[in-house]
């Protein structure tokens, strides 16, 4: 490998370039959730983290690479979640997920894990997203962002779209289910004598003006994504590879 | 959603806006980096964590494709 520092200065700044300045989007902030919600959604993420953990220590002792690709993932769903997206002509700014393009890679399982700590390191340190409300943050952009994907990729597969319009719609469909289910965390928990329905409905449509046109980029770039691993390494996605430690969907 | 600054991440237009409405507005957060330029510092470090281990991850699962025997340049003599 001939000079790999100039790789990796170029992914450091990379890095840098994607992740400018403080954003927060789809994050439910600390104490916006009651005690007892928030304690519900941790309830649910608890099991969906323990699964992705068993699998992929269950990788690592067949396949060392697939520490590596978790890894990658790992980092790629931190700074996507980071990194703002302005929609010049509403005049906010929001962010991708990541987890439906991560699914696609490993599966949903290790993908909810690899959200599950970017999540945890952007409310200790980047006062985005918060502590109290870490588990409904995992169950949106994780669990929901990660299994909505991978279930529609399999779906459209199944019924013979091609693998790039496949992904494509995997990565609109997560990022949308992503802030839907946020909506309805929101909603549920803080409806109070008002209509659930109204609320949930009043919200989703203050993010559709933002969401639209950002999860319908997100799935482009999920399907170039999908695609460039698919083209270079195809061994590491889904059984075609024939390999037991990959998660993803079959290709 | 009138009132909102200009390029406010959607938190702040829709969920905390709805949040305080129903009566729980954010709070501060239990580690608070909001001071000054000190965010601003922890993002820039974030990403070029972030950014080093994507980096360094994917060159070690797509390596560059070695140049083929026949397109080498021939040996200087």
């Amino acid at each position: 490998m001939k000079r790999p520092w100039r790789w990796i200065a170029a992914a450091a700044i990379l890095g840098i370039a994607l992740c400018p300045t403080p954003v927060y989007a789809m994050h439910l902030s600390e104490g916006i959730l009651p005690v007892p919600w928030a304690g519900m959604w941790f309830v649910v993420a608890i099991p969906f983290v323990a699964w992705g953990l068993r699998t992929i220590r269950r990788w690592r002792e067949q396949n060392p690479q697939a520490v590596t690709m978790v890894a990658m993932v790992g980092a790629a769903v931190f700074v996507i979640s980071c990194m703002p997206i302005p929609i010049p002509w509403i005049g906010t700014c929001s962010h991708p997920c990541g987890t439906g393009l991560g699914a696609l890679l490993i599966g949903p399982g290790p993908t909810v894990v690899v959200a599950s700590i970017a999540l945890l390191l952007q409310a200790l340190f980047l006062a985005h997203g918060g502590l109290t409300t870490l588990g409904a943050n995992i169950v949106s952009m994780g669990v929901v962002g990660a299994y909505s994907a991978y279930f529609v990729f399999r779906l459209l597969r199944a019924v013979g779209i091609p693998v790039f319009y496949a992904a494509m719609a995997a990565g609109i469909v997560s990022d949308w289910a992503t802030y839907a289910t946020t909506s309805l965390e929101l909603s549920t928990a803080l409806h109070g004598d008002g209509s659930f329905w109204a609320m949930t409905a009043a919200v989703m449509a203050a993010f559709v003006p933002t969401q639209l046109p950002l999860g319908i980029a997100e799935g482009v770039v999920t399907a170039f994504a999908y695609r460039f691993v698919l083209d270079r390494r195809p061994e590491l996605l889904g059984a075609r590879s024939g390999l037991q430690w990959t998660g993803g969907p079959s290709p | 959603m009138s009132e909102t600054k200009t390029w406010e991440g959607v938190d702040a237009t829709v969920i905390e806006k709805v949040a305080t409405e129903a009566g729980h507005p954010p709070r501060e957060p239990y580690i608070n980096t909001e001071q000054g330029d000190l965010l601003l510092f922890l993002f820039l470090l974030a990403g070029a964590i972030g950014g080093f281990i994507m980096g360094y991850a994917f060159r070690a699962l797509f390596p560059p494709r070695k140049m083929s025997e026949d397109r080498r340049p021939a040996p200087s003599v």
